[in-house]
């Protein structure tokens, strides 16, 4: 087998790397929004259930969430999903797992904003609204960006973990390759493809920080 | 709102001495005084669990004049502060802003928080908005005014400040001083009615301490309503019209500037001598 076969057997399996990537990204950035908003509230159980749910999330193996949550629907209740369900038990694994640390993270940064801004914002007269997205919400995107660089990275990393489901991602097919043809280059080739995407990401948030370093606080 | 300040004169400072309700009963204000006052307070009171910290404040500040507020620390100042610029409010007594009765009501807060303006002592300006933005941002956005009225009046602010040419800075390549300036400014530019100013100079160096006393000393000459706490016993002395002091979460004296000079009560004069030391 060719580099060049090789080359575009994972670039053509990259897609699926990249719409797990893509989908998971949005959706868990979305979530994220709610589950923090959900982590601060006064309400005691509320609190409590995102608490747990957070603590779940992080304390165990991603690959074993998306286990529980590829084959949990069959073995509990008896339901066969079809064949579709694999990309979207993978999605809601993947949302499911990084919106709790994109949480995490926006909680870090909503409280790291001193009171005073809040109080600045109170006496101008500003509503609650105008306060998040006028004063508080930038101030809070620079503070976060270096921790959800890294976050974003380990994801497009994480999709990896979806060859153990056997779907048609880039690890996968190089995992193929590998034990079929007994070629090497395969690993190679996903391994610098991953981390020319990732160098990208890289740049692209360092682009993000470095408009935002016109000021600090 | 831009109508002549300090309007009343002495003729009718009688009328509305006997009007003025004061813990002390002692009110002298150098001051021409209008039938209703823009700030009314009475019997106010704050506690904090078991920690009583306001134990029924009265006092009332009229157009024009200039307040300061003295008391060592942990006294009620700041509290005092924070329930008169709604960040907070009081247990129990009654604020009055313009004949105003503030309420937990939306609606009245909304109202009355247009007529004050706040000096904080650590500035709390958006680090993120350049120099004229924190000033303009609110008159715009809150209060949806002109765009060329606010921009005519933020030229004049930072002129005013000596800051035309931080305009397009942002905070943090100011010195204190300078953002102190700017936070005034940015008080200024909503056009309140009475301005409060919490230790404005606390967290400065003394040299730049001067710049911003200059700069009230300037709004003092305009007559601009001010009530200002503040450890600066000679600027108190030199610009108030009265002085308030407190003391365990009472005024334990009040009245002209004199009373620093020639404090009455024991406490003035030990927390006094205290402050030279």
């Amino acid at each position: 087998m060719t580099i060049e076969t090789i080359i575009k057997l994972l670039l053509i399996n990259a897609l699926g790397s990249l719409q797990i990537f893509c989908y998971s990204l949005i959706g868990a950035l979305i979530l994220g929004v709610l589950v923090c908003f959900l982590r601060m509230r006064k309400f005691f159980l509320v609190r409590l259930i995102t608490q747990f749910y957070i603590s779940v999330m992080r304390g165990t193996p991603l690959m074993l969430q998306l286990f529980v949550v590829f084959f949990g629907p069959g073995l509990a209740f008896g339901v066969s999903l079809g064949s579709g369900y694999k990309f979207i038990a993978i999605l809601i694994a993947f949302i499911l797992n990084y919106a709790a640390y994109y949480a995490e993270i926006y909680r870090s940064g909503l409280v790291s904003i001193p009171q005073g801004q809040y109080e600045a914002a109170n006496v101008l007269g500003y509503s609650h609204l105008q306060t998040f997205f006028r004063v508080i919400l930038p101030q809070v995107v620079k503070r976060i960006l270096p921790a959800m660089s890294n976050e974003v990275i380990s994801l497009v990393k994480d999709t990896s973990l979806a060859f153990t489901l056997g779907f048609a991602e880039m690890f996968s097919e190089a995992q193929n390759i590998v034990s079929n043809y007994a070629n090497l280059w395969a690993f190679v080739i996903a391994a610098a493809v991953y981390y020319l995407f990732n160098l990208l990401i890289a740049f692209i948030m360092n682009r993000g920080e470095k408009k935002l370093s016109y000021y600090h606080e | 709102m831009s109508e002549g300040m300090g309007a009343a004169t002495g003729a009718n400072i009688s009328a509305a001495t006997s009007a003025i309700t004061d813990a002390k009963g002692n009110a002298s204000s150098s001051v021409a005084m209008t039938a209703t006052p823009i700030l009314h307070l009475a019997d106010a009171h704050k506690a904090f669990g078991e920690n009583e910290v306001l134990k029924g404040i009265s006092f009332d500040v009229h157009k024009g004049e200039i307040v300061c507020v003295i008391g060592a620390s942990g006294g009620g100042k700041s509290t005092l502060l924070r329930c008169l610029t709604l960040l907070d409010h009081f247990d129990r007594g009654e604020l009055e802003y313009d004949g105003i009765l503030v309420t937990k009501k939306k609606a009245v807060r909304r109202q009355v928080r247009d007529k004050v303006g706040l000096v904080f002592q650590d500035f709390n300006l958006f680090p993120h908005f350049s120099v004229l933005r924190n000033i303009t941002d609110a008159p715009l956005k809150v209060q949806k005014r002109d765009k060329a009225e606010v921009m005519a009046r933020a030229e004049q602010l930072l002129d005013q400040m000596g800051l035309s040419d931080k305009a397009k800075a942002v905070p943090c390549e100011l010195s204190g001083g300078q953002q102190q300036r700017v936070s005034i400014a940015r008080a200024l530019a909503l056009d309140p009615e009475i301005i409060f100013f919490d230790e404005p100079t606390s967290a400065l160096d003394p040299e730049l301490t001067a710049d911003v006393l200059k700069i009230m000393r300037d709004l003092a000459d305009e007559h601009m309503t001010m009530v200002v706490v503040t450890h600066e016993i000679k600027f108190a002395a030199e610009v108030a019209d009265r002085v308030i002091f407190i003391d365990k979460g009472l005024i334990a004296e009040q009245g002209g500037p004199q009373i620093i000079a020639h404090p009455q009560s024991a406490r003035l004069q030990t927390f006094l001598r205290k402050l030279e030391v």
